[in-house]
């Protein structure tokens, strides 16, 4: 990467960083500012209010998205970037499949592509080789120091099937599943281990009574920064709610529709309930689509090595809102 | 002078015409002549687009443009009626050539019989079609059954029942048949259509009928009305197009090959519909297989019978909003309103992300309700019994919202004047 971005040797760090999460709260100490690039962490991170004190700390908060979030009342500046439509690039799958996306329209105003933006800001810091003219030139940039995309060009990605990495020259043929016949282990063969069962950092608790999990809806995509805009998509979920067992909400005299409080030790939200016996007694469910809704509740307790925050699991207790 | 009902041969004298056209580019020089008279603003053509499976629709304004569109491809399976309707027709004055598959010619007039489109301002020129390949699928069988690299493929046709592909180093041919059997070949709906010689077109052409030294070089032309026959006239007055009367023993085969096309059509009607059972077996299959309905709407988008500016199925008093699996309602909507009509173009199941039958089901249920009430789809301009049945209570509704677009009331439908 150095040498890619004429940089002297050792001029990169060789150590790793840290994870998204644990940035959030190294806001302010030792982190002082942020560039932050298409992510909604207010909505979408775990303790929605430590996120915005967090933010707060920070001397400089860069934000590029392609719409105004929740998250933007909370930097310094925010940079307009284009949308898929608006851009030409590439997009790799879940089964490493490199596919093309082609521009069919101008972005609007004073948007500029993502690589426009990075390339502008390298040159005022002084970089070397951001002199791309086009979403080719960056994408070539990074196969030249990526090896297991090495094969993967444009001209093969015209075709419909494209290639799947790891590839790594231009003639290898790619790689649509990665193990065959054998595990990449000295003998072939996978590796199995046990583990001792963890509980959750937080349970529920005569305080907190209700385990809230926290999940997805198929009409909207992550902090529906997006997806709301679609007008068919927001007709369908236009606002956050709760699922609560038939039998918990009886005893709570909570109805369909009512407005409910919803707290936990980090925070509350006031949503709708959807009394339902798809969850069962003294469990919860809510989408994390919602700004201000659920991750107001959640713990962001991480994972000891993968540093994953236990954003599927935490204690709170329930009200009715009269 | 030609006449409606005239069955000809014809071929073109434009030498570039000649060079990329197939069957001797009557279509394409007729176009041409269409472009430079002015007879027509704009001509609405499919053409090949990144390879031999991309097809993709153009619109020609330059007369020098339409020699580059010619040739047939199998692999597209677009429909363009609504494509006009959506995005050329916003003027209301364009007039426009379409070369049309038998679907699209039914799509035309089906949403011509609603008011969508105008066909004073459109002519038509069919060409025979025994069905379309899916792209994707067409790759797949090409590596599969040809054993052949689908990217070396440079040429594709379908003739005397059989799929052949040319390619670096020679060609192929594989019974449509055999290839059926075993999965790969022609679209199910296109398998069971039987508008195979587009006569609702002004003219209809191909190469069934053409026979002996002629064949594969000059086009047979069924003059279908008096527009089809004035544009076959002008290109012939400009020496452009040169016909000849069909020799009728080539009128012969072109009706033995349609008629073999259409038992075809109907072998593969009882197969599939049979395998849907009856009754409530059948109610059970269509309720399992569109439970997996992820409400995109592009069924709804791509039918060329849809034409709702707010569509039924998004009022949340009849489909509720938000839930998954998709009510069954959203679904029993398409098919009140469409079934009747419904003209079999496969669109609904070729755009379908969940991959669910759709033609299929509203296909079975055309023929039911055209096996009892008589009516035919996509072929007269006559409306369907649905927008009969309720018209008095429609009308009278209409009248208390002081609007007389039905269908931008769905959401407010009881609200007064």
């Amino acid at each position: 990467m150095e040498k890619a971005w004429g940089m002297k040797a050792g001029s990169l760090p060789d150590w790793y960083g840290v994870t998204l999460t644990e940035q959030i709260t190294q806001c302010g100490d030792p982190i002082k500012g942020m560039f932050v690039l298409g992510l909604n962490p207010v909505v979408s991170y775990p303790d929605s209010n430590h996120v915005k004190r967090s933010f707060d700390k920070l001397d400089f908060l860069v934000i590029q998205d392609i719409y105004w979030t929740v998250s933007c009342q909370y930097a310094d500046v925010v940079l307009p970037g284009t949308c898929f439509a608006e851009k030409d690039g590439t997009f790799t799958s879940g089964e490493r499949r490199v596919n093309r996306v082609r521009k069919a329209v101008d972005g609007p105003g004073e948007s500029k592509y993502d690589w426009e933006i990075i390339g502008m800001l390298a040159k005022k810091m002084g970089l070397k080789g951001f002199d791309w003219k086009s979403a080719k030139d960056v994408w070539d940039d990074m196969r030249a120091c990526t090896p297991n995309m090495r094969g993967v060009t444009y001209e093969r990605m015209e075709k419909p099937e494209s290639v799947h990495w790891p590839c790594l020259t231009e003639d290898h043929p790619g790689t649509p599943i990665l193990h065959c016949e054998k595990f990449a282990c000295a003998d072939g063969k996978g590796v199995m281990f046990g583990l001792e069962h963890r509980p959750p950092a937080e349970v529920a608790d005569a305080e907190y009574p209700f385990t809230m999990m926290t999940g997805r809806l198929i009409f909207h995509y992550h902090t529906r920064t997006q997806t709301d805009k679609c007008e068919d998509l927001h007709r369908e979920v236009p606002e956050s709610f709760a699922q609560i067992n038939t039998l918990d909400a009886k005893e709570l005299g909570i109805r369909q529709g009512d407005k409910i409080k919803i707290a936990s030790r980090r925070g509350e939200t006031i949503t709708t309930a959807r009394v339902t016996d798809e969850v069962a007694p003294k469990i919860m469910f809510m989408t994390m689509h919602f700004a201000d809704g659920v991750n107001n509740l959640t713990n962001p307790a991480l994972a000891p090595v993968s540093k994953m925050p236990e954003l599927k699991h935490c204690a709170v207790k329930v009200e009715k809102v009269v | 002078m030609t006449k409606k009902g005239d069955m000809l041969y014809a071929w073109t004298s434009d030498a570039e015409i000649q060079k990329k056209a197939e069957l001797g580019g009557a279509v394409t020089a007729l176009w041409k002549y269409a472009l430079e008279s002015r007879m027509l603003d704009a001509i609405l053509v499919v053409t090949k687009g990144v390879d031999l499976y991309d097809a993709v629709p153009v619109l020609i304004t330059d007369p020098k443009d339409i020699a580059k569109t010619a040739g047939s491809l199998h692999c597209g399976t677009l429909l363009l009626p609504k494509l006009i309707k959506k995005y050329l027709d916003e003027d209301k004055t364009r007039k426009i050539g379409v070369t049309v598959k038998g679907c699209d010619a039914m799509g035309f007039y089906e949403l011509a019989k609603r008011k969508q489109l105008d066909l004073d301002r459109i002519i038509m020129i069919g060409v025979n079609c025994g069905g379309s390949v899916s792209p994707v699928l067409a790759r797949k069988m090409i590596a599969d059954k040809y054993g052949v690299d689908p990217n070396k493929v440079h040429k594709e046709e379908i003739d005397k029942g059989q799929f052949i592909i040319e390619f670096e180093g020679g060609h192929k041919g594989i019974s449509v048949d055999e290839l059926e059997e075993h999965g790969y070949g022609r679209r199910s709906n296109c398998r069971r259509c039987k508008m195979k010689v587009p006569r609702q077109a002004d003219l209809a052409c191909g190469n069934w009928g053409v026979i002996g030294e002629k064949a594969g070089k000059i086009t047979f032309v069924e003059v279908c009305s008096e527009k089809g026959a004035n544009l076959i006239d002008g290109a012939v007055k400009k020496g452009i197009l040169t016909t000849a009367a069909a020799n009728p023993k080539g009128l012969d085969i072109r009706g033995k090959v349609e008629g073999a096309m259409l038992k075809l059509g109907d072998k593969w009607r009882k197969h599939d519909f049979e395998a849907l059972g009856e009754g409530k077996d059948r109610l059970k299959k269509i309720m399992s297989e569109t439970s997996r309905c992820i409400k995109c709407f592009q069924c709804i988008d791509q039918c060329p019978i849809c034409y709702c500016v707010d569509c039924t199925t998004k009022n949340p008093a009849y489909v509720p909003s938000g839930e998954i699996p998709v009510n069954f309602m959203f679904h029993l909507i398409r098919y009140a309103h469409i079934a009747d009509s419904c003209v079999n173009c496969g669109q609904c199941e070729e755009v379908c992300p969940a991959e669910i039958p759709n033609a299929l089901f509203m296909h079975s249920q055309q023929v039911e309700l055209e096996k009892m009430f008589g009516h035919v789809p996509g072929i007269y301009m006559e409306l369907p019994l649905m927008s009969y049945a309720e018209e008095k209570v429609e009308r009278g509704r209409l009248h208390h919202t002081g609007s007389d677009m039905i269908y931008q009331n769905v959401f407010n439908p009881f609200v007064k004047k």
